[in-house]
């Protein structure tokens, strides 16, 4: 394997609880590979074991080239790794915050403050650099959390679910961030609840119950959804779903505002098959069309069918 | 009890909610700057925004916790202002911060807040068993409330908001920090509720579940700046378009393309590039020219339906 | 109204109950520190309030009593003409000792040498002023007896015939055991008080409370009413451990004990509601509570007693409902007094307690959910 981070079934086991069941990677340099799985399924701890902060149960990781338990150490001066309960001092200023890392770091000399220059730049954090920590918006202290990681202008950067709770405006501000990044040739692994986040990934694996069970572009995993999608724009909402619930070749139905989104076996033929079923139910139907699943969706069908 | 005249210019009885002018300042600071809205009986109206903009002191004044500074809201009939006792009773309301106790477990949680809602005895248990099936909460009704996972938690707040059947459900980020799977059974748990005849008021950052809304506001330093169903929003109100180019390499090619002047936005989407474009007839030449210049290969090139985040952002810088 | 209220008592007490530390504090700490304290004695009394009978009239006793006068530990208030005027001073805690200095005192003393007898009436509800006041007696009369006998002659010590007027038999452990039934109610109450509100502000479900239809004065009378329970519970089984745990008779009426616990208790519950409002973080709040509590045991007579501090202090005292309830209870406790003899401490408690819950429901109404 030559990627930049590598893995071979990397395991986890917490007392009696089997927290990671044998994950591989194989990530190229430059790639944003993107992690996404429910709650619990092993996202947090197989960020922890890459960037060599746990050691694994079983199995092996290499970052950059260096082991990640045997070399940790080393290991340090070429990751950024930013925690999900990553937590800033809120009693010292912006600056303040990043010169500690800086200083954490041995980041010294005249690079030192050119580079802290740099880096508020870059995470759009120069206006506020006197600004205490503490009074920052989520999105900011985000921002600023991620600039302390990059102090050292690592290679590969393992970011923990880094927009929790964030809204979608600081949210897409980040992801630009991550953009400039990701074109200087830096490797990104993020973990993220946001499927909408998933999209922006060179990569993307689906993490369940401790394993990955599908891995690919954003694109070819919307491909993966069991059978199509069809979108039924009606008023009737209510009777529609009762009525196409219960109809065969129908995986599952989901009300969407204002209209239907219903997994089918085979779009063209169900199609026609709803449409009577619906106008016989008394429901009046604007438009029956195929739609494109969302990753969202993928996702939710693909562990419901596992 | 005397009926108070509504300062309102028009109350409808199918209205759950309306705003007319609604502000409040902080000293200097506007943080809602005279919005106006309605929410239909039986919506499930959602409230959209950045952290900041407005969104929990609008629930807030809604909920009678605070006070207009002007304008005006009413809410299921009753002025905010002169009978928050009477929309208190009629509204169900879940905190952005969890607001369970902790050290209580399932049921001990629900009859506390059931009989904060005067609901009393067998009514209470009856009520009670029908709001732990509905949230899925059976088998952890003895467990205490600091122990259940996240998807848990924020079903039992919504078991604990709806005890007193309300006509009014108010919720602030419900889902926040919740993964994908837990919420969509939450928000399906929330359409069982609507049609049930409840109107549901709620905010998210997740444009996944905005999508599942009737209709939307979105808010934005305190004013509103689009509002409608989210296909009105998608198909009508977004300030220029979205162009996809998919070309190699996607890096290089936004980099070349943040040179070019009037573009909106520019953004990488895995392998993809995204940009917003005023004019799409000038500049997509323009694009492809340049990308041409810098011998990037443009695999395809075309103008896609916006996202709803997309609609919003560009709202949002005017 | 009253269903809302208990709902939320039954709450608090649920909650209570899942509180490891907070029953432990409740249950523990009080026995320790009950033992502990008990032990305790203070030292460098000053300003003794003095009763003095004198009966020789002779010179000896006039020089006797402007040496006690000089001692500077005593404050001579009365010059008393009856052995019936000495007790009610003593009984009305209007001095804290009496010295009757018997008919021919100096003559006897001249007589025999030195074993005169000399009774001495000490309060001894303060175990502190009782054990100095002997020992400033016994100082002040080894030196006036020097100037009698020369220098070179072996002196004997007068025999001092002492008379405590209550706690007959001088257990210093008594009045600090008796007064620690105070001090303990009052850090549990207050601490439970304290956190009450600010507790629930951290946790978000003040507001969550706030849009249902309990009302203000429900929520505060829910809040009180647990924290009075649990209060009084605490009160209750230290006076039963006081009472037959230390076997320290009770000479007082125990419904006026237990009526005057509960008037203290409401006072407290005032005082922590006021915190627990003003704060914003339940760590601020037991700051608070820890800084309030030295602040008040200080003044309340419980290290000192209130009558040795400088008028100032003496004034603030005045203020602190610990001070007042401290001295209740040894007076009822201890010396028996009814009612009627305690009006110039139940008053001022009542007052506080007024004012305590005044000011707490006043700035709850006006504070921000």
């Amino acid at each position: 394997m030559t990627g930049q981070i590598t893995a071979t079934q990397l395991s986890k086991t917490f007392r009696k609880n089997q927290a990671v069941r044998g994950v591989s990677f194989d990530i190229a340099p430059g790639e944003i590979y993107g992690l996404i799985g429910p709650d619990g399924a092993g996202k947090t701890t197989t960020i922890r074991m890459l960037a060599g902060v746990m050691d694994p149960t079983r199995g092996t990781a290499r970052v950059n080239g260096l082991d990640t338990t045997r070399q940790a150490e080393q290991l340090r001066a070429h990751v950024g790794y930013m925690a999900q309960k990553f937590s800033l001092y809120g009693d010292l200023s912006v600056r303040e915050n990043i010169e500690f890392y800086a200083d954490i770091f041995g980041v010294r000399g005249k690079a030192r403050a050119e580079r802290i220059a740099r880096l508020l730049k870059f995470a759009r954090l120069d206006q506020f650099q006197d600004r205490d920590a503490g009074v920052l918006s989520g999105g900011m202290k985000k921002k600023l959390g991620l600039a302390c990681a990059f102090i050292h202008r690592p290679r590969v950067l393992f970011l923990d679910e880094p927009t929790n709770g964030v809204d979608p405006i600081s949210r897409r501000e980040f992801w630009d961030i991550l953009s400039d990044l990701h074109i200087e040739g830096v490797t990104i692994f993020i973990s993220t609840a946001y499927l909408d986040e998933a999209e922006r990934c060179s990569r993307v694996g689906l993490m369940y119950r401790g394993e990955i069970i599908r891995e690919g572009t954003p694109i070819a995993l919307r491909q993966l959804v069991q059978g199509d999608l069809l979108a039924i724009i009606t008023p009737d909402l209510q009777i529609a779903e009762n009525v196409a619930q219960k109809l065969p070749g129908i995986f599952e139905v989901q009300v969407y505002g204002d209209r239907l989104h219903v997994f089918v076996d085979a779009g063209a033929t169900r199609a026609r098959e709803i449409e009577i079923a619906l106008v016989a139910a008394g429901a009046t139907i604007k438009q029956i069309r195929p739609a494109a699943p969302h990753l969202q969706e993928a996702f939710i069908s693909l562990i419901s069918h596992l | 009890m005397t009926t108070h005249h509504l300062p309102l210019t028009t109350y409808a009885p199918d209205d759950a909610v309306i705003a007319e002018n609604l502000t409040r300042k902080f000293g200097k600071f506007i943080a809602v700057n005279t919005i106006s809205f309605r929410v239909a009986r039986g919506e499930i109206f959602g409230f959209l925004g950045p952290n900041g903009s407005g969104k929990t002191t609008t629930i807030k004044m809604l909920l009678g916790l605070l006070h207009p500074t002007s304008g005006a809201a009413n809410v299921l009939g009753y002025d905010v202002v002169h009978h928050p006792e009477k929309i208190r009773s009629m509204v169900g309301y879940v905190s952005q911060k969890f607001s369970l106790y902790t050290d209580l477990n399932v049921i001990e949680n629900l009859n506390f807040y059931g009989r904060a809602y005067r609901v009393w005895g067998k009514q209470l248990d009856a009520r009670r068993q029908i709001a732990i099936e509905l949230a899925g909460l059976v088998g952890v009704e003895r467990e205490l409330t600091a122990n259940l996972a996240g998807g848990f938690k924020q079903r039992l707040a919504l078991a604990a908001a709806i005890l007193h059947e309300p006509q009014l459900l108010i919720l602030d980020e419900p889902t926040a920090g919740v993964d994908p799977v837990s919420r969509r059974d939450f928000w399906k748990l929330l359409y069982r509720l609507a049609a049930q005849g409840t109107t549901i008021f709620v905010t998210t950052h997740y444009m996944d579940e905005a999508e599942q809304c009737h209709r939307l506001a979105f808010i934005h330093e305190g004013h509103i700046v689009a509002t409608g169903t989210p296909s009105d929003i998608k198909e009508k109100q977004m300030r220029g378009s979205v162009i996809e180019i998919d070309c190699d390499p996607p890096g290089r090619a936004l980099e070349i393309l943040r040179q070019i002047e009037n573009l909106d936005e520019t953004a990488l989407y895995g392998s993809l590039v995204h940009v917003v474009a005023r004019d799409v007839a000038a500049q997509q030449p323009q694009i492809e020219r340049a990308l041409r210049d810098a011998q990037i290969a443009i695999k395809s090139i075309a103008v896609i339906p916006p996202s709803l985040e997309d609609v919003f952002i560009a709202r949002a810088k005017g | 109204m009253h269903k809302t209220i208990l709902n939320l008592a039954w709450k608090e007490t649920l909650q209570l109950l899942r509180d490891r530390l907070l029953l432990a504090f409740m249950v523990i700490i009080p026995v320790v520190q009950l033992g502990l304290i008990a032990e305790a004695t203070g030292a460098g009394i000053r300003n003794i309030k003095l009763a003095v009978w004198d009966q020789d009239k002779s010179a000896f006793s006039r020089d006797l009593v402007t040496a006690l006068k000089n001692s500077g530990d005593f404050n001579l208030m009365y010059y008393a003409q009856s052995y019936d005027e000495i007790r009610a001073l003593v009984n009305d805690g209007k001095v804290g000792a009496a010295v009757i200095i018997p008919p021919d005192f100096s003559r006897e003393l001249a007589r025999t040498g030195a074993s005169a007898t000399l009774p001495v009436i000490i309060d001894g509800t303060n175990s502190i002023v009782a054990s100095s006041l002997l020992g400033a007696v016994e100082s002040a009369i080894a030196d006036l007896t020097r100037q009698f006998v020369p220098a070179n002659a072996i002196i004997t010590p007068i025999d001092l015939k002492i008379e405590f007027a209550f706690n007959a038999t001088l257990n210093i452990r008594w009045s600090t055991i008796v007064t620690q039934l105070g001090f303990i109610t009052y850090q549990l109450v207050l601490v439970v008080a304290a956190v009450g509100f600010v507790r629930e502000r951290e946790l978000g479900t003040l507001e969550q409370l706030a849009v249902t239809p309990i009302s203000r004065l429900e929520l505060l009378l829910g809040k009180g009413l647990m924290a009075l329970g649990i209060g009084m519970l605490n009160y209750t089984l230290l006076y039963l451990a006081i009472r037959y745990g230390f076997e320290i008779p009770m000479r007082g009426n125990l419904a006026l004990l237990m009526a005057l616990g509960v008037l203290f208790t409401i006072a407290e519950i005032g005082v922590g509601t006021l915190l627990s409002i003003v704060t914003h973080s339940q760590q601020q709040a037991i700051l608070m509570v820890f800084m309030l509590a030295m602040l008040e045991v200080t003044f309340s007579g419980y290290l000192v007693p209130t009558e040795n501090m400088p008028w100032f202090m003496q004034t603030i005292a005045n203020f602190s409902p610990l001070q007042h309830f401290s001295a209740i209870l040894r007076a009822v406790y201890i010396k028996g007094s009814s009612l009627e003899m305690l009006w110039h401490h139940v008053i001022p408690l009542a007052a506080l307690t007024g004012i305590t819950v005044g000011a707490g429901w006043y700035l709850f109404n006006r504070a921000e959910w």
